[in-house]
């Protein structure tokens, strides 16, 4: 009898001792994350791809030692394809960190984990409600959003003010129409200081659409419908086009528009070539700011943020694009899943929203995270303008958002080279899109 | 009948050990994803794997009946083939009929200037030809300039070579044909080095010209090494990829789109795997039925 109690104690005793060790049992998290935060323009120390998000994972991998977080960045095009192909070969990461067009297409195909399951609620409480709902696909949330950019115009004032013109930017309400901004356009171009372009843009590919498609939404066309149905049948899309097309065709926009890349873009307003482009808190602070830094910006710049134009009786909102981690499901044990949350929840929580957004000039997803910029005046200035006009429904989370995406820039092409009229290129699109939404 | 196999399998042990090396890569490396390819083709598949569907042939009948692109890539393709592989074949015969009867150390000097491309990286010289055609500050546009010829061919405005439609794809033929005459050279000068010199010397003492002595001993002779090159660098232009992902993105205006450049965009970056699998099958159907063709056109001539 003795012996069996003994027996019994030591038992219990081998349960309480083992217990802890099997919480405690290694998990190995993998993370790729987008690139961001590759220069964050607060900790200089970090200039690498990742290398960041590197030193997230071993402050986090100091606390909780069982973990081992492998961290992976990878380069805009790349999340496009890498992603993708890991998904395919049901190898994808735990955690990607992404922006909404891409992630929701997860969503859609059903492959995230619902996070509406896993966050606790004080978190989901304190997530914005607009980014919850966009992130929201069929009663799941697909991604926690972290994140958003915004996207206005930015016009060097300091050019108009070179040509006397400086009156026509519309500096009090930030608000101008379609024909104000063309007169301002012509004007000084016609000013005989070099500004060739007016406006640069890039329609090369769909890395430039926000700036083309800014002139549609204020002619109060859309590109997507809220049902996420296509808008390139709505006859304001149409205006909207033909009056991008009017620009580009009277020499208001640059030539090179159809092959230029991001950096010609720029290059034209850092040269003087160019006077306004499309941009928004990330272009001001991130692009001019460290262009103006490394010496690349050969004219007198004073960036200003307008909205874009629209047309009499419309208004014109800000696009807002948000990014967030979304969570793939891989058939993770509870315990496991457990701390993928947790260092979701670590990489998300209020304090690294606001690192993130000082160092990106984005705007955080957590209420808590208050707002990290307030001192500059921009940044209140982006969030004033955001409350007042509200914001462009750019489709990202809509099926097939992508795919229409990358099927738009040819026929902006065609019609900018003159091998389609606006309407030719809307009906295109329509029919295009009808089948890839069909597929 | 399975004794017999076996019997046949046991007596040719050796055989299938020494050729193991090289089946066994080919075997997972290509056969198999060329048979996954070909399975997939006829699937409706994306990112989720659950919820791959088999659709019979409605990817092939989309591709060749709805696709709005494709058809374009099809003829740019052809286009691309059409003009690179005859200027190739010329060019690399050509030059190496000329550098032929040079010293070794001259020979060599040419070789490795035009196998450098071959070697060099792509990305690499893609931006010197993306400088090369820039409409600002390109080098051609200058040399155009200079020689009046943009005031002869654009009323003396700057050339977007590409970007314009009716340029861009001649401008990527021109650097695909600058990448692809290395090896053909290589390969144009072993066979001239193959053909017995006496055959030239007894054409000599008959009186043949050297115009004669070409056309009538040194092609025939080569026709080999034409066979091979040409199904070799018909097969690499057909997948032409990189200029085009590099230099154009297939535009402006889809005028630079190719089938592998397709598969990409749609494939992988669009995630549909299924129906870039089927884009895949229809260009290895196109490579192989025209490697075919020239094989048997080539081959009647040969024998």
């Amino acid at each position: 009898m003795k012996k069996l109690q003994l027996l019994l104690v030591f038992g219990a005793m081998l349960v309480v001792l083992l217990a802890p060790a099997q919480a405690q049992d290694p998990v190995t998290i993998t993370y790729w994350t987008d690139p961001a935060l590759a220069q964050p323009v607060s900790l200089p120390q970090f200039t690498q791809l990742a290398e960041f998000e590197t030193w997230q994972a071993e402050q986090f991998m100091e606390m909780h030692p069982h973990v081992t977080v492998e961290v992976r960045g990878l380069d805009w095009p790349d999340l496009a394809t890498v992603v993708p192909t890991a998904l395919a070969a049901g190898d994808p990461p735990d955690i990607l960190k992404d922006y909404l067009g891409r992630t929701s297409g997860y969503g859609v195909e059903g492959v995230t984990v619902d996070l509406f399951q896993h966050l606790p609620q004080e978190d989901l409480d304190d997530l914005l409600p607009g980014l919850v709902q966009l992130y929201t696909i069929d009663g799941a949330l697909h991604a926690m959003p972290t994140y958003f950019w915004n996207h206005a115009m930015i016009v060097n004032k300091a050019l108009f003010d070179q040509a006397g013109l400086g009156d026509m930017i519309p500096v009090d309400d930030r608000d101008w129409t379609l024909d104000e901004f063309y007169a301002a356009a012509t004007a000084i171009k016609e000013a005989g200081i070099g500004v060739d372009f007016p406006y640069t843009l890039q329609v090369a590919s769909e890395q430039g659409d926000y700036d083309f498609h800014a002139f549609i939404w204020g002619a109060g066309g859309e590109i997507w419908n809220p049902d996420c149905t296509t808008g390139f049948d709505n006859p304001k899309t149409l205006a909207g086009l033909e009056f991008v097309n009017k620009l580009y065709q009277e020499g208001l926009i640059n030539s090179d528009a159809t092959t230029a890349a991001y950096a010609d873009q720029t290059n034209n307003l850092f040269t003087g070539k160019s006077a306004i482009m499309g941009g928004g808190m990330g272009v001001l602070n991130n692009t001019i700011g460290n262009a103006i830094t490394n010496g690349e910006v050969t004219v007198e710049m004073d960036p200003v943020i307008v909205t874009y134009p629209h047309a009499e009786g419309e208004v014109s909102g800000l696009g807002v694009g948000p990014s967030g981690f979304a969570v793939f499901d891989k058939g993770r044990s509870d315990y496991e899943m457990e701390w993928v949350i947790e260092f979701l929840l670590f990489l998300n929580s209020s304090e690294s929203q606001v690192t993130y957004t000082q160092n990106n000039s984005q705007f955080p997803a957590r209420a808590s995270a208050g707002v990290p910029l307030a001192e500059d005046e921009n940044y209140a200035l982006t969030l004033s303008l955001i409350q007042a006009r509200g914001t462009e429904n750019l489709g990202l989370a809509c099926p097939g958002f992508y795919e229409v995406r990358i099927s738009q820039p040819p026929h902006w092409q065609a019609m900018f080279l003159g091998q389609e009229t606006p309407e030719q290129a809307l009906e295109a699109l329509n029919s295009e899109a009808e089948f890839i939404l069909d597929m | 009948m399975l004794k017999r196999f076996s019997k046949r399998v046991w007596d040719g042990r050796w055989g299938y050990v020494f050729i193991a090396p090289a089946m066994i890569p080919f075997a997972i490396f290509t056969a198999y994803p060329l048979v996954q390819g070909l399975l997939l083709s006829f699937y409706k598949a994306g990112v989720n794997r659950d919820k791959w569907k088999y659709i019979g042939l409605k990817n092939y009948t989309n591709l060749l009946t709805r696709d709005p692109v494709f058809p374009t890539a099809i003829k740019n393709t052809f286009l691309f083939v059409l003009g690179v592989v005859p200027a190739a074949m010329i060019i690399c015969l050509f030059v190496a009929v000329l550098i032929y009867p040079l010293s070794q150390r001259k020979q060599t000097f040419f070789r490795a200037a035009f196998y450098m491309p071959v070697v060099s990286a792509g990305v690499v010289l893609a931006m010197v030809w993306v400088y090369i055609y820039s409409q600002e500050y390109g080098l051609l546009n200058y040399l155009f300039e200079t020689l009046g010829l943009l005031e002869l061919l654009n009323e003396g405005e700057k050339i977007g070579w590409l970007a314009q439609t009716n340029t861009a794809l001649l401008s990527l033929a021109i650097v695909v044909l600058s990448w692809s005459l290395g090896q053909p050279l290589i390969l144009f000068l072993a066979g001239l080095g193959a053909i017995p010199e006496p055959l030239y010397d007894a054409a000599k003492i008959d009186g043949a010209s050297g115009w004669q002595a070409f056309w009538k001993i040194t092609l025939p002779l080569l026709r080999p090494t034409m066979l091979f090159v040409l199904v070799v660098l018909t097969i690499a232009v057909f997948q032409v990829f990189v200029v085009v992902q590099l230099m154009t993105l297939g535009g402006p205006a889809n005028a630079t789109q190719t089938i592998v450049y397709r598969i990409w965009v749609t494939g992988i970056v669009g995630a549909k795997f299924g129906y870039g699998s089927a884009m895949a099958v229809i260009l290895l159907s196109i490579v192989s039925l025209v490697a075919l063709v020239q094989f048997k056109l080539l081959d009647r001539q040969l024998t």
